[in-house]
Parts: structure tokens; sequence; C-alpha cells
């Protein structure tokens, strides 16, 4: 560290500071809040008297937690989806990533093929269209619905990062492969996958809290609760009803049930896997997403 | 290589799970396909007829995930009354889907986009009009007539009417409407007592009165804690509205309805102008008197700050910081029962005030009928549907909701007296004053839960039995008990105490052009009122409203109301 700091650099330095303590903080708290109000009792709960501290601590929600088969079966559910999913994307956006990387000249079609894809980023059919579409499949109530989806819709982002990432790579590496006798799958799979990790390991984060986070598509094609992924689960408890288009009986049930600690210790339950997946592929993270974007 | 190896180890694994998981497949595809018997029922029009072989109806079911009354791994399609109807009609009940009250809506609006329907499911009112008129629901008048039972034709009868017109389109009944309790319809004026008496108040009578103790409720420190944190009246929070209006006019929690009917204001409401025809109550210079006070009451800081922002405006009735809010009868379910857990001098007394200026209660009255049947156009029993609500009105009081919430009853609807409430109020009072003994009350079967109340009243209220003060109450003896018998005591009795000029609405229901226009009209109203009130538009801008809203579709509607109600 320098010591001849000029006062208006340490005057920058402590707004910077302050500046990334408070967008920092904005991420913590909600979290830490989340965390508190699952550790309160009900009635504290209810009455909106925890703030960043739990109030008459204790672990009721989550003894309660343990006996909620739904939810680990959900659990379970979303962990199948993430895995399939990341899975899948991991293979095809490769295979599709390195052709596409090429130039017109070396692959006639490119063009028509990756406007295609720009297309289906840009327009879409609707909910209802893709509700039938996956009816007519008959993927109702099956992983695959939440696989397919989801990863269909995400993984034209992941493709052209990849090709930028490709783009990058010396093409003295490939031109030296070629001239020693490599095919196209040799380079692919022995030169530019190996070279090609960060990227790899981001694209197959965003998939990862992609699949784990989507909520909707559980909703719209499972029709019953126990084909529910995780956060479909979730969100269902979460979203508050409008009183008035219940009946006074419906209310009477829900305000009985209605359990705010229970369901902060769910969320905060299933934020802990992609809380874990994260430091491990932070660092490939940061890596692949400059190195994807920048031309050298 | 190493990075070479685990990249194709990794492969490896995905492709596995690949196979595992097509493998599991078959198991997870849902079993659409059903074996419809097509066998037509040849048997006479028998409301309690079990069917020679069974027949299997594909509904769409609200479930609770937050319920785990049921037991002994009973499923949300296999318990208590599941079972009752398989045994009793020899129905099989299937489930096309099913969701959470949150998301139930989404569920029947992409069924009826998608015309992938269920057999028979529960809609409200928007959603049958839309099924009516795409032609997907079936002609229920034979159905209705032919096997409805007698005791669900009394309670819908007991309507006067507005049960049936709300379902029959064109001479014909497409669905099967519900009838509930018209007691939370009325909004009354919940209050502070333990406050009230100890800053020397009487209940307020009138507006001004109104404010008065809202005044004193904030700047007085009626809780005594030395700090400036009171609130004299609750506003609504983001899941409830500033009144209740036609199409949801019940149930409305923190709202203003008390308010604006005392000044003769309807809004939401359609009323009968002065020459006859029908107009809207939101755009009545009434309503504009009303928002005026509101207005001010907001700027005097008499109303919480915080109205209209909050989630949940039962958080400060819980925590002890409100004085003042209106709400339905029922309240002891909601933010009162942790209220008193809370803080147990909380007492919480309901009146039907404020008054007009005649000394009358006007408020605005609701409908009794908001939730429907209805059956697939083509479905081959549509009788089947009118069958199992005949079955449930019959024998729900043998079903032990302790092992299966009544929700769990497939395509349940509540079928109540309109005067339910108010019946359990008075029989409760002559139980309690010895008048009557609770034997007295046993032979009332449409009052279903009347037995256990006048069975039970002893159990959670204490000496003196005419002082319904939160003192005298043993809440700790049975809390589920205590909420009932409060809500009859406390929450009901100014409805029976009170002569009520109520004010009803010519329709219940959408018209047409509502379908396209009502939500941006509804979103227009909505705003410009909050606004208002919070501050941030002069009043004046209510003529700039009455004018946008008559220009946007506001004007056609109004003869299609017209139109409906003549």
């Amino acid at each position: 560290m320098l010591r001849s700091k000029s006062l208006s650099s340490k005057v920058a330095d402590v707004v910077l500071i302050s500046i990334l303590v408070i967008v920092a903080l904005t991420c913590i708290l909600p979290l830490w809040y989340t965390l508190s109000l699952s550790l309160s009792s009900k009635t504290a709960a209810a009455a909106g008297a925890v703030a960043l501290w739990p109030v008459d601590f204790n672990f009721d929600s989550y003894k309660q937690l343990l006996q909620d088969g739904q939810f680990f079966k959900s659990f379970w559910i979303s962990i199948q989806r993430v895995v399939l999913g990341a899975g899948l994307n991991f293979i095809i956006v490769p295979l599709m990533a390195y052709p596409l990387s090429k130039t017109v000249k070396d692959f006639k079609g490119r063009n028509v093929l990756m406007w295609t894809l720009i297309f289906t980023m840009l327009f879409n059919g609707g909910l209802i269209p893709l509700y039938l579409t996956i009816k007519g499949y008959g993927l109702m109530n099956s992983i695959w619905a939440l696989v397919l989806v989801g990863g269909a819709q995400t993984i034209v982002f992941n493709i052209i990062l990849t090709i930028n990432f490709f783009r990058n790579l010396p093409k003295s590496l490939e031109e030296a492969a070629l001239v020693d006798g490599a095919g196209p799958w040799y380079i692919l799979f022995k030169l530019y996958i190996p070279l090609s990790i960060p990227v790899l390991a981001t694209i197959s984060l965003f998939s990862i809290v992609y699949h784990w986070n989507e909520f909707l598509y559980g909703l719209i094609f499972m029709t019953r609760e126990e084909f529910y992924p995780l956060q479909t689960y979730i969100q269902q408890l979460v979203v508050s009803v409008d009183p008035s288009t219940m009946t006074e009986d419906q209310y009477k049930r829900m305000s009985e049930l209605s359990n705010r600690t229970l369901d902060a210790a769910k969320i905060f339950i299933a934020m802990i896997p992609v809380l874990l997946v994260y430091p491990f592929l932070q660092k490939y993270f940061i890596h692949g997403i400059t190195l994807g974007s920048v031309k050298e | 290589m190493k990075v070479n190896k685990s990249v194709w180890g990794f492969l490896a694994i995905i492709f596995i799970l690949l196979l595992v998981a097509c493998s599991n497949e078959e198991t997870a595809t849902d079993k659409e396909e059903t074996d419809n018997s097509t066998t037509k029922s040849t048997e006479p029009a028998d409301p309690f007829g079990k069917y020679e072989e069974t027949i299997t109806i594909a509904i769409g079911q609200e479930v609770d995930p937050s319920d785990t009354s049921l037991q002994d791994g009973d499923t949300p399609l296999d318990n208590q009354y599941t079972r009752h109807v398989m045994e009793n009609l020899n129905i099989e009940v299937e489930h096309a889907f099913t969701a959470s009250p949150s998301n139930y809506d989404q569920k029947v609006s992409l069924a009826i986009a998608s015309n992938d329907l269920p057999d028979a499911m529960v809609v409200g009112p928007v959603e049958l009009r839309q099924m009516v008129e795409a032609d997907q629901i079936a002609d229920l008048t034979e159905v209705y007539e032919n096997y409805a039972s007698p005791a669900i034709k009394e309670i819908i009868d007991s309507s006067n009417g507005v049960a049936l017109d709300s379902v029959t389109f064109d001479g014909k009944i497409m669905a099967l409407p519900n009838s509930q309790a018209g007691a939370d319809g009325v909004h009354n004026l919940w209050i502070r007592q333990d406050w009230l008496d100890k800053l020397g108040l009487e209940p307020p009578e009138t507006i001004e009165e109104l404010k008065e103790v809202a005044k004193a409720f904030v700047e007085q420190d009626p809780d005594g804690n030395g700090a400036d944190d009171t609130i004299g009246l609750a506003g609504p929070d983001t899941s409830n509205k500033l009144y209740a209006n036609f199409i949801e006019s019940t149930n409305n929690l923190y709202g203003f309805d008390g308010i604006f009917s005392a000044l003769h204001a309807y809004p939401g409401y359609w009323l009968e102008g002065d020459d006859g025809s029908p107009v809207y109550g939101s755009i009545l210079p009434e309503t504009k008197e009303a928002l005026e006070v509101l207005r001010e009451m907001y700027s005097e800081g008499l109303i919480d700050p915080e109205m209209g922002v909050r989630e949940d405006s039962g958080e400060s009735i819980i925590s002890g910081n409100t004085g003042m809010f209106f709400g339905p009868f029922w309240m002891p379910y909601g933010p009162l029962t942790d209220a008193v857990k809370t803080n147990p001098d909380a007492n919480w007394q309901s009146y039907a005030l404020p008054l007009d200026s005649n000394g009358e209660y006007t408020p605005h009255l609701s409908t009794t009928t908001t939730q429907f049947v209805v059956v697939r156009k083509d479905y081959e029993h549509p009788e089947a549907a009118m069958k199992i609500l005949n079955n449930l009105l019959a024998n729900e009081s043998e079903f032990d909701p302790s092992i299966g919430g009544p929700g769990y009853y497939p395509l349940r609807l509540v079928y109540a007296p309109a005067d339910e409430m108010e019946v359990t109020t008075v029989a409760l009072r002559e139980v309690l004053a010895g008048t009557k003994q609770p034997e007295d009350f046993y032979d009332m079967p449409a009052y279903k839960l009347l037995k256990s109340d006048v069975d039970t009243i002893f159990d959670v209220k204490l000496e003196p039995y005419d002082n319904m003060a939160i003192q005298y109450w043993d809440i700790e003896n049975h809390l589920g008990q205590w909420t009932r018998a409060y809500s009859a005591l406390v929450g009901t009795a100014p409805l029976v105490d009170t002569e009520i000029n109520g004010v009803k609405s010519l329709i219940y229901s959408q018209t047409k052009t509502m379908e396209d226009r009502w939500v941006n009209l509804k979103k227009l109203e909505d705003e410009t009122f909050l606004k208002i009130i919070m501050g941030t538009e002069p009043l004046d801008s209510f003529d700039q409203f009455v004018e946008d809203w008559k220009q946007q579709g506001g004007e056609q509607i109004t003869n299609e109301v017209a139109e409906a109600v003549q």
C-alpha cells in the first residue's frame, strides 16, 4: 500500500467503500431477516415485531419443517431438475457453439442457424401455446417439461456466450491441431473444451441458478403439488391471497394455517444449495464473463 | 490431462442420470386418460341416488399446502370425504389439477384459455361468464330442477332469487351457485375499548366523533408506553382495498367502508340514480365528499400513514399499535387472536358505527353468492356434481375436521343460511342468560355449527355472562371455540342489535364490456382515489377521473348495466 495518499483520494475511498457496504447490505439483510424470522416465535412474526434479531428465539420452525414430506419431495425434484438441466446445457452448448463459432466460409448455414436461434430468444408463442405444446407432447407432470422448456429458453444466451469465448481462443492452436491431423471432434473435445472450463463453469452456474429458482413452469405444467419443484412449492406458500375473493370460510382456514416463521425456514433452507455451489464456481465465473466479452 | 478426465467423468454421470430419469418418466406422467365409463344413467332423478356402476369425475381442486390436517396416510385424493362420496354415490373423484388458494385462479384461467377443462370445478363470477360465452360448460337447468336436494333448494331460495339470477344466462342455469352467510358483507368498526375507557371517550357515533377518537388515540399515548407509536385508524394493506366493490363485495379488511357509507357514498357499487337508471357509485359527488374527509384525516395523521404500502395491516393490530379498523364480524379469526395473545388487555369490541347524518346505520350489503360449480359441456354425468353437493350438505356434520379439513371435500361450496351468524348470536345469548337450554337448538341442521356452539359456550365465557369485555373470556381453555364465540357475541352483535338500512348493488356480476375494460377502469379508480387521500393529487382530480372513466368505457358499461337490471 502506498502511504502518500492525497486527501481527495481518501475521501473517494470512504465514499466508495460506504457505497459498496450499502450495496452489500441490501443483498445480505433480506437473507438475514429471513433467518431471524425463521428463528422467532409465531406471534412475534405475525405482529411484525421481528427486525434484525429473532424474537423469542426457538427452533420450532425447523423441527416442524423436518416433518413436512412435501418439502423434501420438492427439494429432490429440484435437485433432479438442476442436474438434468445443467447437464443437458453442459452437453449441448459446446456442441452447438463450436460449429457456430466458425465463419460462414467454413460453415455455410451458420447465419441462418444463428438467426433462428436469436429469433427464439426474442419472440415466443406465449404461455397458452406453450402449455398446449407440452400437453401435446405428453410431458405434463413430467420432470422433462421443466428441464426442456427451461433449458430451451436459456440455452441461446449460453451458446452466444460460449461462441464468443471460442472465437477468442488463438486460431493458431486449431491450425496446429489440423496440421497434426486432428479432426473437428478431436479438436472440440481435446482442445476447446479443456480450454473453456471458465466459460463452461459460468454457463453451468447460470443454468443451475435458473433451474433452481424458476417456479412458473412448475405451476403451469404440474397438475399436482406432489410434482412441484421446490420454488413452486414455496411460491404457493408465500404469495398472499386477496381475502375478498375468498369466502369467509376459506379465510378462516387460511388464517388458522398461516405460518410465517415456517415459511421463512423453508425459504432459508431452499437458498442453501445455491449458496453452496457459488463459492466453487465463482472464480471461474468472474473469469468466464470477462473473457467471453472482451476481444483481444 | 487431469481436466480432461474429470470432464469425461462428469459427462458419464450426466448420461447415466439421463437414463435413470428416462426410466422413471413413466411413473411421473399424468394419468390423464381415465376410463370414463360411458354408461348413461338410466335411473330416475334421485338427488342422493347411488350410481350402479362407478363413474369418475375429474375435478379441479384447491389444496392448501399448509393444511396438515390429513391423518393416517390420507391424501387430497383419498380421505374421509372422497371415500364418503365413493360409498354413498359410487362416484370416483380424480384430480385434473390441484392448486393452492393463491394459484387456483391462475390454473382455472389456464384451463379456460387452453380449453383443457376438468369435468367440473369451482369458479368465480368472472370465470363463469367467460366460460358461458366460450360455450364451454353444460346447461344445468334440468340437473338443478331434478337433482338438487330440497335442503339446497331451500337455502338457494332464501337468497330471494339472487343466487339463481347470477347463474342464469338466457334463461338457462349454467352453474350451481353457493350461498353464504350475509354477515361478512357488513364492515363493522372494531375499536380498542380499553383505550377508549382509559382516555374517557365514548364509541364514535358520527364521522366528527370518529376523528376526535382517532386524534386522541394518536396523540394521547393510549398504550401508555411513552412512545409516539399509535395509529388512529388502520388503512388497507396491499392485498385489500379502500372499499368493497360489486364484484368483491365481502370481507374487505381495514378499508374505509364504514366512512364511505356513513356519508352515503357507495363507491364500487351500482346504485339507482335520481332518474331511476343505474349509476356507478364511484363517480357520484358523495364519493368526492367522502374522499375529502379521508384526505383531511390522512393529512392530520389520523389514518395509518403507511396505508397502501403495508404488506399486512394486521401486524400493527397484533402488536397493539392500532386503535380502530373496519372489518367483518369474523376478525377474531384474523389478527385478533394473536392480538389478544400478545396483549391480554387488548379489548377489541365491535360497533355498527359511524352513523349517517340522520343517525342511521347505512352500510353496503354483499351478495351471498360468490362461487359456482361448473360442469364441462360434454361430460356424461352432469348430475354427478349436483349429487356431490347434495351429499355434502346432508352429511357435513358427520365429518371430523380434525382428520382432514373441510376444504378437501370435492367441489365444496358453502351452503349456509343467509342469517347464520345472527341466529347463532341470539342463540348464544339466550343460553348464556339461561332463558333457553342448549338442547333447544339441537334441531336446526341447516345451522351446522350451532349445536357445538351452544354446547361449548360455557367453556370459554366467564361470568358475568352479559359483559363481553375481554377479561370475561377464558381464551386459554379452548382457543378455537373462543374465536367462534367471540365472532358471534362481539363481532355479529351489532348486526343483531342495530337496525340496518343497508344498500345493495344493482348487480354483483360483470357485463360484457367489463371483460375488456374493467381492469383498467378499476386501476384508474384505485390509483386516483389513493392519491387523493394521500394528498399527492388535488381533490379536484376527482372530476377529471369522472370524465376519463366515462370516456374509457364507463358510459357503455353503464348502459349495459341498465339493460341487465331491466
